[in-house]
């Protein structure tokens, strides 16, 4: 063996040997433990005594989509996600992308750092922020606002409201996310075609809708694919804001799950839960490339 | 049916000025070509004319009606882009019909102009294709039928021929000075290659740094250039250019000749194009002198030699002959008529 192709093989190895320990990270801490999840979700775990504990096949899942507490949680949470994720964040960010390429450089700099702001807050935070703003007893920031122009308190946080309430919320913490996405991704147009839009006449809501998001298509999937997984693992927040109430109004799948586990204890059905919770995202963004179709 | 005029046009990017009080007629029904360089500032007289860039200054009027504030589509401009622009998710029907569709055209009536257009270019077999399924030469054809169905007054030309492969570009440059003659409307085209400018214009126009150096019929400008840079840059190869001074009784320079020329300027430069040296002694009033020529290449119906003069500066002669003696010394001999003179600062002297 030459000298060129040791040092070619040591290089391969060496290459391996460096990537040892993060793919030992990865299994310790990403692999092991969905499998254990997928694991648990098969058993009666409780956090009474985790360390008895017996296989009960589907049982877990079973109970679940018979409780319509849990149905009424998946249905919130995709009215959430469709709603806030993708028409409020994917939608109105490449909207309002959109616009800021029609505007002036610094402009356009300072209102993205300020949409910016809002993703960088600190979830609890900004469940506190929204909080203070929202609340009705006592009265918050829009609910004196809406007194001093004479107009009655609004409980945003009721049943009736509380849902509109998160969905708002959260399009206000992802919404930067998407902008500066979109923003890359107009920019990535070949500027031709947008002269050329303008040449054949197109008016500029037609050609943000026939011409730009058309050709975002690469950018869309990107942005609703990581919005989704969000949005799906969204805790905090909602969690400041209502904790899943009043009347379970809230209720995400994320929350139910906490109560699962940390209420009643039940370790088991929570970590049913957790599974179904990614089947739905991996069902949600196979459901994006098919109806995308990006080649 | 329009002609266009630019009224002391200037536009700048932030500190850089592109256009500087320009001013420029193209009449109607011709083939105008603006010839310039990178950076001259051709690209954005086109955008200006399109309506896609404001002016800072100047007036623009398509027959003697101020156009300024008009968009595009109400000026009645097509433009064709040097990459086609064709939308990549649209077949060519749809990226045909785009611009009618703006219109709030009817899709029965769609329907017919596109198939008339497709037929005139010879595209019918495409209609059903995306761009990404097109040879340079079929995109091409597409980006003008997008631009024809339409029936503009103008058409604009941003270097439309400089994406395509050498062997099929001619052809497509004669298509489309036939096309323009066909339809009569008003082409402006704009490119940097001189002999396109050349095939094609009626009338041409060279920009350079923003300025408008000569416009006319291209043989004109070509024989008798108003200075030293529409001189190199319209002919290929370039005009062979010395500098020349008065030494007493005639002037002297780097040159192959020595010339006497009644002119009251001792230093100038002499310009000369390749194909007006020859290699034999022909008619009356002809200057001689010698030439090493170095290498020689064959471009099948001539030679371009490649040489020095007895000074060392580098000459290129354009001949029939094909057997050059490389390395000797050779006589050479021109006209003093075909030479263009030029001052100091690169304007050309009238003799």
């Amino acid at each position: 063996m030459n000298e060129l192709t040791r040092k070619y093989n040591f290089k391969k190895n060496a290459i391996f040997l460096i990537l040892v320990p993060s793919f030992i990270y990865l299994i310790i801490f990403f692999i092991y433990p969905i499998i254990l999840s997928i694991k648990y979700s098969f058993t009666n775990i409780s956090l009474y005594d985790i360390s008895h504990y017996s296989f009960v096949g589907f049982h877990n899942f079973e109970n679940l989509f018979s409780s319509s507490e849990f149905l009424r949680s998946v249905y919130i949470t995709i009215v959430f996600l469709v709603v806030s994720a993708i028409f409020g964040q994917m939608f109105m960010g490449s909207i309002i992308a959109y616009l800021l390429t029609l505007t002036k450089k610094y402009f356009r700099l300072v209102v993205t750092t300020i949409i910016l702001i809002a993703w960088a807050t600190p979830q609890v935070t900004a469940g506190i922020m929204w909080y203070s703003t929202l609340s009705y007893i006592p009265g918050g920031t829009i609910n004196y606002i809406l007194n001093h122009i004479g107009v009655a308190s609004i409980n945003f946080l009721s049943t009736k409201f509380a849902l509109y309430s998160i969905i708002i919320a959260n399009i206000w913490i992802g919404l930067g996310f998407s902008v500066l996405i979109f923003l890359g991704g107009i920019q990535g147009i070949d500027p031709s075609l947008i002269k050329s839009s303008y040449i054949d006449g197109a008016s500029p809501f037609r050609r943000f809708f026939s011409i730009i998001f058309p050709l975002l298509k690469k950018t869309i999937v990107t942005d609703l694919l990581l919005i989704t997984l969000f949005t799906f693992g969204t805790f905090t927040l909602i969690y400041v804001l209502t904790a899943g109430g009043p009347a379970r109004a809230t209720n995400l799948l994320t929350i139910y799950q906490y109560n699962t586990a940390f209420s009643v204890f039940s370790l088991g059905p929570a970590n049913a839960i957790g599974v179904i919770i990614i089947l739905m995202a991996l069902g949600i963004s196979l459901i994006y490339l098919k109806i995308i179709q990006v080649d | 049916m329009v002609n266009v005029e630019l009224q002391k046009v200037s536009k700048s990017y932030g500190k850089v000025n592109v256009l500087k009080n320009l001013d420029l007629r193209i009449e109607d029904g011709e083939f105008f070509v603006l010839l310039g360089s990178s950076g001259s500032g051709k690209s954005t007289t086109l955008n200006i004319l399109a309506g896609l860039d404001k002016l800072d200054s100047g007036k623009i009027l398509f027959d003697n009606t101020l156009v300024n504030e008009l968009s595009p589509i109400e000026r009645g401009v097509a433009l064709v882009f040097q990459n086609y622009a064709l939308y990549p998710h649209m077949t060519v029907y749809k990226n045909m019909a785009f611009p009618l569709k703006m219109l709030n055209y009817r899709k029965e009536r769609i329907g017919p102009i596109i198939k008339e257009v497709a037929e005139k270019l010879d595209i019918t077999a495409l209609l059903d294709r995306y761009p990404k399924e097109l040879s340079g030469g079929q995109a091409q054809r597409v980006a003008l039928g997008r631009a024809l169905v339409r029936d503009p007054k103008i058409f604009l030309l941003d270097e439309p021929l400089s994406n395509l492969d050498a062997n099929i570009r001619s052809k497509i440059r004669n298509d489309l000075k036939i096309m323009q003659e066909e339809l009569g409307k008003t082409f402006v085209y704009v490119t940097h290659d001189q002999m396109e400018a050349m095939s094609l214009g009626d009338h041409v126009g060279i920009l350079h740094n923003g300025k408008l150096e000569q416009f006319g019929k291209p043989i004109d400008i070509y024989k008798h250039p108003n200075n030293a840079f529409v001189a190199t840059f319209l002919g290929d190869p370039e005009i062979n250019l010395f500098s020349y001074s008065w030494n007493g009784k005639s002037f002297d320079g780097d040159g192959p000749f020595n010339f006497n020329i009644n002119i009251n300027i001792s230093k100038i430069t002499m310009g000369i194009r390749p194909e007006n040296i020859s290699l034999e002694k022909k008619g009356a009033n002809t200057m001689a002198g010698k030439i090493i020529p170095k290498v020689s290449e064959l471009l099948g119906s001539h030679t371009l030699i490649v040489a020095k003069t007895l000074a060392g500066k580098d000459i290129k002669i354009i001949t029939d002959m094909t057997d050059i003696p490389i390395g000797k010394e050779i006589n050479v001999y021109a006209n003093i008529e075909d030479c263009i003179m030029f001052d100091e600062q690169g304007e050309t002297i009238n003799i």
